[in-house]
């Protein structure tokens, strides 16, 4: 598959002020164990070496509407960083 | 590894909002788009297996069954053959012979549910034999007609499709039953097994029900059966309701046994079935069943009670009619009777007589008396004569009259007056009758002048009550209202002033709040100060401490050469 094919997720999130940015969802996933859904998403950010920045924030759905929260907890942080160095590996 | 721990997940993110910052990372290129292609890859996948599940879920559920497609093939053929049914009867150009038995159908339906709904309403002794019978009768007749509809009999079996598949009747045209052909008429094609009550209760409008009736004289013949007073009442809910519904409706027999027969001789006619003759059952006589009223005796009737009717010439009053007695004829008030016709044109005759003659006027043809000033001559108290309360010619009765227009009866004087009738005209038998009248009649109304003027005195001393209590009312009320304005006042006042000293307490508060700051500061400076004091203490404590070290060891070394040089 193509990724110039797949249509593009987008998300809005308001912010604390109530201001609304647009952001494209790279990846969304749980942990099996916890069951804390993340997401991933970039801006389009890029620097002068062409590197992308991308968020991770922890999703919150129990009030219904999706809440988006940070990443505390740092054992937590460090197996979100092993999820996604292995999907940077190329095959 | 790190991947077996994850579910990836395609939800709803269209709208979220953000309460905390989130993590950053920075990627290379190629690490950033294997991380997006894999995921995609993955999402992917997922979908993949769904779709695979709900086909294979469908698959499996619906289509085990190898006789589906032939019982859909049939069900369907069937409704399209129930649909195009449905199309040829609804439209206009329907067989004239197939109007006329769906005629007969109706007027089986229309006595089946007589017999089923009546229960005593209907006066009409039918019995259940009677119906068949003539059912029969008529069956015979249908069956013949409805052979001849179609091009073949197909079109009978599709009637009677019943909502279980499969199971079509045995239809040949012997065996068509009421029900069936009562399905075929209303256009619905319900199923074979609905009972007879179902059917009973469809709508049967009364125009249909008129043709049946018309087009069969056994019918009537059977309504007339041992009945009578030939009464028939409002049948069911099936009829509509006229605007003047009718308790008791006479048929006349020989009206309805006229009409034209069923053997299709000769048209429907448009005259209604039922003549209304009476609305009360007292009128009813045997001698006078098969006379016919019209509208003219009723009209001669009426006009002649309505002749009698007395009508108040006052805007405010309303037409009275009297009641009338057990004879028929009409009850007047006071024993009053009516000049009789043959009186009435004596009198008008000579008053035009009179009036024709130039020479005489009103006054002299009837009295210059005649008008109220003349009749009512007011006189003193001191020549009214009492004759034992009997009436005499002099009329010397005392009446009281509280007219507005007397300003002696405005200080509520009582003024009395005599009738005076010494200049009566000649027409004595006239002048006689209208002076009976007046008599009686102002007696009357001196009884009912006390009368009112009583009820006006007790009204107005209860208004003056009233308007007393009113008084008292509204001055309580003003009090009241003035004790509320002032309370309010006080609340206000008292709220005011709590205001003020709310806002001199925040202002107090502040100001502690200022002051213990500042005391903080200055602690904190004077803190500083002993700090810093502190540690120059120790570094002048240092010093002096380094500075005496090295006195003394100077003060020995120059003890120490002194001592040298003295020896």
């Amino acid at each position: 598959m193509n990724n110039q094919e797949v249509d593009k997720k987008i998300m809005s999130i308001v912010a604390e002020d109530g201001s609304t940015e647009e952001v494209e969802v790279i990846l969304a996933f749980e942990f099996k164990d916890t069951n804390k859904e993340y997401v991933i998403y970039t801006k389009n950010e890029k620097d002068e070496n062409d590197n992308v920045t991308v968020y991770v924030s922890n999703v919150d759905r129990t009030s219904g509407e999706p809440k988006l929260l940070g990443v505390d907890d740092e054992e937590e942080w460090n197996r979100i960083k092993d999820v996604l160095r292995e999907l940077s590996k190329s095959e | 590894m790190a991947l077996n721990n994850i579910d990836i997940v395609d939800k709803d993110y269209e709208q979220c909002t953000r309460l905390a910052m989130p993590r950053q990372i920075r990627f290379k290129r190629s690490s950033y788009d294997s991380i997006f292609s894999k995921f995609r890859n993955k999402l992917h996948e997922l979908y993949e297996r769904k779709m695979n599940k709900t086909i294979d879920k469908v698959l499996s559920t619906t289509y085990n069954d190898d006789n589906l497609e032939d019982k859909l093939l049939m069900n369907s053929e069937r409704i399209i053959a129930l649909d195009s049914k449905i199309r040829k009867l609804s439209k206009d150009d329907v067989p004239s012979k197939y109007v006329k038995s769906r005629a007969i159908k109706l007027r089986d339906y229309m006595m089946d549910n007589t017999l089923k709904n009546s229960a005593g309403l209907y006066l009409v002794n039918l019995t259940k034999s009677d119906i068949i019978n003539m059912n029969e009768d008529l069956n015979s007749i249908h069956e013949s007609d409805l052979q001849n509809l179609g091009p073949d009999n197909s079109d009978y079996e599709d009637y009677n499709f019943g909502i279980d598949d499969g199971d079509k009747s045995d239809l040949s045209s012997n065996n068509i039953n009421k029900e069936e052909v009562g399905n075929l008429i209303n256009g619905e094609f319900d199923s074979i097994e609905n009972s007879d009550d179902e059917l009973m209760t469809k709508f049967v409008s009364p125009e249909e029900v008129r043709d049946v009736v018309e087009s069969n004289p056994s019918i009537s013949q059977t309504l007339g059966l041992d009945n009578k007073s030939n009464t028939v009442s409002k049948i069911d809910s099936t009829f509509e309701e006229t605007d003047d519904p009718v308790t008791d409706v006479i048929i006349d027999t020989e009206k309805v046994e006229n009409r034209d027969s069923l053997d299709g001789n000769s048209e429907a006619s448009d005259e209604p079935i039922f003549d209304i003759i009476s609305n009360s059952s007292n009128d009813i006589d045997d001698s006078s069943e098969n006379e016919d009223i019209n509208s003219d005796d009723i009209r001669v009737e009426i006009d002649n009670a309505l002749r009698n009717v007395k009508v108040s010439s006052s805007e405010s009053s309303v037409a009275r009619i009297n009641k009338f007695d057990d004879q028929g004829s009409i009850r007047f008030k006071d024993n009053y009777t009516p000049m009789s016709d043959d009186e009435i044109a004596e009198s008008q005759k000579k008053i035009n007589s009179d009036l024709e003659d130039e020479d005489k006027s009103f006054e002299n043809v009837f009295g210059s008396k005649l008008s109220l000033n003349n009749l009512f001559i007011p006189v003193d108290l001191s020549s009214v004569k009492l004759n034992n309360g009997n009436l005499t010619n002099d009329r010397d009765v005392p009446l009281v009259v509280d007219s507005r227009d007397d300003k002696s009866q405005q200080n509520g004087d009582v003024v009395e007056y005599r009738f005076d009738d010494s200049d009566v005209s000649e027409n004595t038998d006239e002048m006689g009758k209208i002076k009976d009248n007046n008599d009686s009649s102002v007696i009357s109304r001196t009884d009912e002048f006390r009368r009112l003027k009583a009820k006006a005195l007790e009204l107005q001393q209860k208004k003056m009550e009233i308007d007393k209590n009113m008084a008292d009312v509204q001055r309580s009320a003003v009090e009241k209202s003035k004790k509320a304005q002032a309370a309010k006042e006080n609340a206000d006042a008292s709220t005011d002033e709590l205001n003020n000293k709310m806002e001199e307490f925040k202002s107090y508060c502040k100001e502690l709040e200022r002051d213990n700051e500042k005391k903080a500061n200055d602690t904190k400076i004077f803190q500083d100060d002993i700090e810093m004091n502190t540690n120059f203490i120790e570094i002048q404590n240092s010093k002096a401490s380094r500075n005496i070290e090295m006195i003394s060891e100077l003060d020995r070394i120059m003890s120490g050469s002194k001592n040298s040089r003295s020896k």
